[in-house]
């Protein structure tokens, strides 16, 4: 089982294995209300690790955590977007935790 | 006498033993047995979680992640790494967490390593195969993973 929970508001589901091949459309919660897939923007995001590639970026962290895309391409709708707004690409961040006991039987190495 | 083991919770335990002297420890340690009775060998923690993209087998190492956000070797597991075992079963003592910073590849696997200068693997086992986007964080809550080495 899977615990996944929206890393904006809390909200959690608890979910069977089928859900670890997309578990952000295992959840609904209200930041984000668009029939879209979750995760696309982020995973597509050419920044994603880099800094955008040299790009000024706001994060704290230097966009390794950035959660905020704009389509490489396209300006920006509003520096780092936030939820409500308009065309907002923010993507919505999920966390995804194997419960104790979920992770069985482990063996030794012979 | 096959699979001989000792996982009476009440009596001698000596597999629990056994587990709490390898997966329990909080500094390097090394066993010398007496003559005749094998090599000695040293357990280093702390003990690394290492996430896979292909499972290997009790004799072959599997195929670790390489992903944004992912440093090879894994992350450790704390000290110790494990609680107090139970009936041969020994469990996480410490979350252990990682935050994708682009798409990774599926999870199916996870190994336990050592931190010896040639790191030494000693657990290895399938997970339910998760699939992280850049941004989400996968997370292994304490006590998610158990050995259990009164298995044959």
């Amino acid at each position: 089982m899977l615990h996944i929970q929206c890393n904006q508001c809390g909200k959690w589901t608890v979910a069977g294995p089928e859900a670890g091949a997309d578990p952000a459309s295992a959840l609904e919660c209200g930041c984000c209300t668009q029939a879209h897939n979750h995760d696309h923007a982020a995973s597509a995001c050419p920044g994603a690790g880099l800094n955008h590639q040299g790009a000024p970026c706001s994060h704290p962290d230097g966009g390794w955590a950035c959660n905020v895309v704009t389509p490489l391409g396209e300006d920006c709708p509003g520096g780092h977007c936030g939820l409500g707004i308009e065309g907002c690409t923010v993507c919505r961040p999920i966390t995804i935790t194997f419960l104790a006991g979920t992770v069985k039987g482990l063996t030794a190495h012979a | 006498m096959p699979n001989m083991t000792d996982r009476n919770t009440s009596g001698n335990n000596l597999v629990n033993k056994l587990q709490q002297a390898i997966y329990c420890l909080t500094a390097t340690t090394t066993y010398t047995p007496g003559a005749g009775g094998g090599s000695a060998f040293a357990v280093t923690p702390p003990f690394f979680l290492r996430l896979l993209t292909a499972q290997g087998s009790n004799t072959a190492n599997g195929t670790e992640l390489s992903g944004t956000g992912y440093t090879a070797g894994g992350n450790t597991m704390g000290s110790p790494a494990f609680g107090t075992p139970s009936g041969g079963v020994i469990a996480s003592a410490n979350a252990v967490s990682w935050t994708a910073g682009a798409a990774w590849s599926a999870v199916v696997a996870v190994e336990v390593w050592d931190s010896a200068a040639t790191k030494l693997r000693y657990l290895q086992g399938a997970i339910t195969s998760v699939t992280l986007a850049n941004g989400n964080t996968l997370n292994f809550a304490a006590a998610a993973i158990t050995a259990d080495s009164s298995q044959s």
